[in-house]
């Protein structure tokens, strides 16, 4: 993995946003082949507009925008947990009695729940807000989970090799859902395996296809895992801390498991704390996953630091030592706002990470995907933002 | 020490709006849009909900209140009511942020539709000064200050912690009456002096709001010559109607007329803080919360703030619905404190957060009470830093 080596690397976590053209052929069901290879023409041509696009922006690890994971509208929080339920048998539609309740019901045991913890603090505000969590119903988990979306992958793969390889990228990165964070998206909704161990078992199994797959097409796999700080905010009865420590480390032990054989130095890990537009008064502390994180088998951890919840916390490596040869990509601009971060502060940002763990152990990034949350001029305006700051930061830790 | 200076910790406070009760709104529209209304309704539903609001306030934790702007339309169309010599029209456009507005066409024909002005209650006019202006507002200041003394007298809060906020001349439209640009603003000037010195004469802090300064900067087709010569007269115009009153009792705020877009075509406060300094305020309030501006605490590293003045920062913002750690809101109070003295800052807001009278408000009222208390805990934290 490349590391800051003579200047502060640029990345980003993840999705950027989609044409109009591209959101309307991923939304309307493709009727026979002709439709069908439309969509893949545009598919193909999007990711290398969009790989180029960043690289102009000056991105040094660029992906595909995630175009292959369908955002279907303007506003899509949920492409990056959607995708995976058309690469898996196993899944259905969930029927009334499977749902997760919003309450977990009186003497049950703790469970993830259909409303946060945040939305019955702040329900006023979620009551008139557009920008809550869905909760639209999601999948559940009705037969055995195998990996059938090798397809829709390869596709994928190609399509960022053909795009990296006309354009000379050195080093790509692809994303794929953890684990845990799977679990999370179907808000833990299982009627096939006995329990939350089997069910973790067998959706690790079956994403380490992709995992390997993507690490085999010399990309850099990307874990996207907002589960390991957010099912905090959906557990009901609500963990202690030590509780959802143990919680969190079993699905990061799974986690691990789907990772088994693949090199750490291929792999990063991106956590965030959910990208809707609310309070975020009950986010967990990062100090308080902060060790839980680092057992991921990863060589860079990718973590949320550039809104006002959680830009305080590079504090956090003061205390705690970050591994020797890990590297972390903090937010160095934020999905949370339109407001374009000033490249001064983002190089502020910068420098304070630098300070603490060493400024060839840090890489620019963003807090969450852009794509679906900010507009798009917006997005890329952010992009040219965090470049520039590491520019600003680069200068002054390099002296030159 | 001057009244506004800290003595044993950092005092808080914001910038004047807050979201209005809905029985607030729902007279305040009738009665903005012609429609029949009951003015001794509203006069009592205002009343009402300034004391509510001030008691909260006091409960979040903010120790410099206001009325929350209950009985205005807007922090600076609200003026319109209380001068004579201008006139709307209806016909012209109110031009805002016109070089992101092209630089970003798309998000902000959104945003116009759904917020600021576009979010109104009642159609914004431009208006433009066709006579002679003259302040026509000491009933309606004196309203809004026996709402606040009953309001704080309730909520034990001192005279001195309150204030009230009021446009500067900039805020108030176009000229095409007087001879000249300086000619014009220190006429609107003088007439505006009678409510600041209104407010203040009743023990209260005034607070004046120009967030048209930093527009100067970036609008199209001023020379920098020009730039500064209308700067130079909007402060001295200022100076001039602040002109009798004791520094120690003005706050002067400057913002950027509430934008919550990405905002690259703005001000800093390199541009203007020579201005702002020019003012004969005691303390001087500005946007530090949000990502556009929050680094620019480093110009205090070399910007002398002189003897016995007090910054207020923004520490929390209404650009975003998230609600500031108190943590991160500590260590901007000691970032400013380390640089201009413990003394001598206190907590903010970047802006208000309900520019105008409006139902969906900058941020849900919910989360600015969270957004307050949040401040509180942030400055108490500093505090213990501070004061060991």
């Amino acid at each position: 993995m490349r590391h800051s080596a003579d200047r502060v690397l640029t990345t980003h976590a993840g999705s950027l946003p989609r044409s109009d053209a591209l959101r309307q052929a991923w939304s309307k069901p493709t009727s026979g082949p002709r439709q069908e290879a439309k969509l893949q023409a545009l598919l193909r041509s999007s990711v290398s507009a969009v790989v180029e696009e960043q690289l102009r922006a000056g991105v040094d690890v660029p992906n595909d925008g995630e175009f292959g994971k369908p955002m279907r509208s303007a506003s899509d929080l949920a492409a990056w947990g959607t995708y995976i339920f058309s690469r898996l048998s196993g899944f259905g539609p969930t029927s009334p009695d499977a749902a997760a309740p919003d309450r977990a019901l009186a003497g049950q045991p703790m469970r993830i729940v259909g409303q946060r913890w945040e939305q019955r603090e702040f329900s006023e505000f979620y009551a008139h807000s557009a920008l809550v969590p869905s909760t639209a119903s999601r999948p559940t988990c009705i037969g055995p989970i195998t990996y059938t979306g090798q397809d829709a992958l390869s596709r994928d793969l190609a399509n960022l090799k053909a795009a990296t390889e006309a354009s000379g990228v050195k080093e790509a990165f692809v994303t794929s859902i953890a684990v845990g964070s799977l679990e999370m998206f179907c808000r833990g909704q299982n009627s096939h395996y006995p329990t939350a161990e089997a069910f973790l078992e067998a959706i690790a199994a079956a994403v380490s296809v992709e995992y390997r797959a993507i690490v085999e097409a010399g990309f850099l796999l990307q874990l996207d895992d907002p589960g390991l700080p957010d099912t905090w905010d959906m557990l009901d009865p609500h963990p202690s801390l030590e509780q959802y420590k143990r919680y969190a480390m079993l699905r990061v032990e799974a986690l691990n498991h789907a990772l088994h054989g693949l090199p750490e130095d291929r792999v990063r890990y991106h956590i965030c704390w959910g990208s809707w537009h609310g309070p975020h008064t009950t986010d967990i502390p990062l100090r308080d996953v902060v060790d839980v994180m680092l057992r991921v088998n990863a060589q860079a951890y990718s973590v949320e630091a550039a809104n006002v919840r959680h830009e305080h916390e590079y504090k956090v490596w003061q205390q705690v030592k970050l591994p020797e040869g890990k590297l972390l990509i903090p937010g160095v601009v934020s999905h949370a706002t339109n407001v374009v971060e000033h490249p001064e502060l983002v190089a502020d940002r910068i420098l304070a990470y630098a300070k603490a763990i060493g400024r060839e152990n840090v890489i620019a990034g963003t807090d969450c995907g852009l794509g679906g949350r900010v507009h798009s001029q917006i997005a890329w305006a952010k992009l040219r933002a965090l470049v520039e700051g590491a520019r600003i930061a680069s200068a002054e830790l390099w002296h030159r | 020490m001057s009244i506004q200076q800290n003595t044993d910790r950092i005092q808080t406070t914001h910038i004047g709006s807050l979201p209005r009760p809905h029985a607030v709104l729902d007279l305040l529209k009738a009665k903005l849009t012609g429609q029949p209304y009951d003015q001794a309704a509203l006069d009592a539903a205002i009343a009402k909900a300034v004391v509510d609001s001030v008691k909260k306030q006091v409960e979040c934790g903010i120790d410099i209140v206001t009325d929350g702007e209950f009985s205005k339309a807007g922090f600076f169309t609200y003026i319109r009511e209380r001068l004579e010599g201008f006139e709307a029209r209806p016909n012209e456009k109110i031009a805002l942020f016109q070089q992101e507005v092209a630089a970003f066409p798309e998000y902000y024909a959104q945003y116009f539709k759904e917020a600021m002005m576009g979010g109104a209650i009642a159609p914004l006019a431009p208006v433009v000064c066709v006579g002679p202006v003259k302040y026509i507002g000491a009933a309606a200041v004196q309203k809004d200050i026996a709402n606040l003394k009953a309001a704080a007298k309730v909520a034990g809060v001192a005279d001195e912690h309150v204030f009230i906020p009021a446009t500067a001349a900039s805020g108030v439209g176009r000229n095409e009456y007087y001879k000249g640009e300086e000619e014009y603003f220190h006429a609107v000037a003088a007439a505006l002096s009678n409510e600041y010195k209104a407010i203040v004469a009743a023990g209260f802090l005034v607070q004046v709001d120009d967030p048209f300064l930093p527009d100067i900067f970036f609008e199209p087709g001023l020379s920098d010559a020009q730039k500064k010569r209308r700067a130079g007269i909007y402060v001295e115009a200022t100076n001039g109607a602040l002109k009798g009153i004791p520094a120690e009792r003005v706050r002067f705020h400057t913002c950027y007329g509430i934008n919550e877009g990405p905002r690259l075509y703005e001000a800093s406060l390199a541009d203007i803080i020579n201005f702002v300094l020019k003012i004969n305020a005691g303390s001087f309030s500005f946007e530090a919360a949000n990502p556009r501006h929050e680094h620019e605490y480093h110009l205090f590293e070399r910007v002398k703030v002189p003897a016995g003045k007090v910054l207020v920062p923004g520490v929390i913002t209404h650009a975003s619905n998230i609600v500031e750690h108190p943590e991160l809101i500590a260590e901007r109070l000691l970032r400013f404190a380390k640089l201009v003295g413990r003394e001598n800052v206190i907590a903010g807001a970047d802006c208000g957060f309900s520019s105008q009278a409006l139902y969906k408000t900058e941020v849900h009222p919910t989360v600015v009470w969270e957004k307050f208390k949040a401040m509180r805990q942030g400055a108490d934290l500093a505090t213990k830093q501070l004061w060991k």
